[in-house]
């Protein structure tokens, strides 16, 4: 989020920038003991159920900008998760476009690794077109 | 210890891989850890990242007898495009369980797909080809709160 943040900060004036709020990518399912069963647990400091309605998904972002403190402003992905179905941003990924045509599209490698910050790739695209 | 090559190794020897890698992913030990390293992390701008999901898989390639490295690891990697049809093996791990995780089907140069998203503050329903300007770029960062 600081590179996200940074980046906003440096190009607003130049550019639209968003965030696209989607689907939890660590959310967490329990049994009754609180054993982790399902989802996609990185430790107790989130301890989250998938969204399952707006306002699941609303409170998330309350908690995002609570932790984070972005100026960047917020939209959230329809309960159809339509952004979701069109561009595969899960758990996260970035895209830009110009004059209603895709110019990027963020990638990670087989791992789930990315090799620099989007944001800095997106900055040397920018440099170019 | 052996190469882990993914077309050297049987199904079952997969499937007993993948299933041992969630067990220790899901564990009290492994998920402390990653707590400790969010606040580390949170506390210390300096401090150096572990990849704890690398640190798991090496030790599943020794438990099961083959090398760390990371040509095994990559191999190890290829388990999900290999695997993707097979539903036992799929349901075994949750990063093939979940199946959001999709390679884009979008291209460069592809037209905008247009969605109706929700504005955070307002509430109010707003089209992503709206937020296109002329010969200005639009970018979108997505995301979650984890």
């Amino acid at each position: 989020m600081n590179a996200y943040q940074h980046f906003y900060d440096c190009f607003s004036s130049t550019m639209d920038i968003y965030i696209v709020y989607i689907l939890e990518a660590h959310f967490v399912e329990k049994d009754s003991n609180d054993n982790f069963v399902g989802g996609w647990p990185i430790g107790y400091q989130y301890n989250y159920e998938q969204t399952k309605t707006m306002d699941d998904r609303k409170k998330m972002v309350d908690l995002l900008i609570d932790e984070y403190r972005p100026s960047i402003p917020i939209l959230i992905d329809n309960m159809d998760n339509t952004f979701q179905n069109a561009y595969s941003p899960w758990p996260d990924r970035a895209y830009v476009f110009l004059n209603g045509k895709i110019k990027y599209i963020a990638m990670t490698n087989d791992n789930g690794t990315r090799n620099t910050f989007w944001t800095n790739e997106i900055a040397d695209l920018l440099h170019k077109i | 210890m052996v190469d882990f090559k993914i077309e050297n190794i049987n199904r079952n020897t997969i499937l007993e891989m993948v299933k041992e890698e969630q067990k220790v992913r899901y564990s009290k030990t492994i998920q402390e850890a990653y707590t400790d390293q969010y606040y580390a992390q949170k506390h210390n701008s300096g401090y150096n990242v572990v990849s704890i999901e690398i640190d798991i898989q090496k030790h599943i390639l020794r438990q099961f007898g083959f090398k760390d490295d990371n040509n095994s690891l990559n191999e190890y990697w290829k388990i999900p495009s290999t695997y993707w049809t097979d539903e036992e093996i799929k349901n075994s791990i949750f990063y093939m369980k979940l199946n959001m995780f999709q390679y884009p089907k979008i291209s460069i140069d592809d037209d905008l797909i247009d969605t109706q998203l929700i504005e955070y503050f307002t509430n109010n329903e707003i089209s992503l080809s709206s937020l296109q300007n002329q010969d200005r770029p639009l970018i979108i960062l997505s995301g979650s709160m984890t």
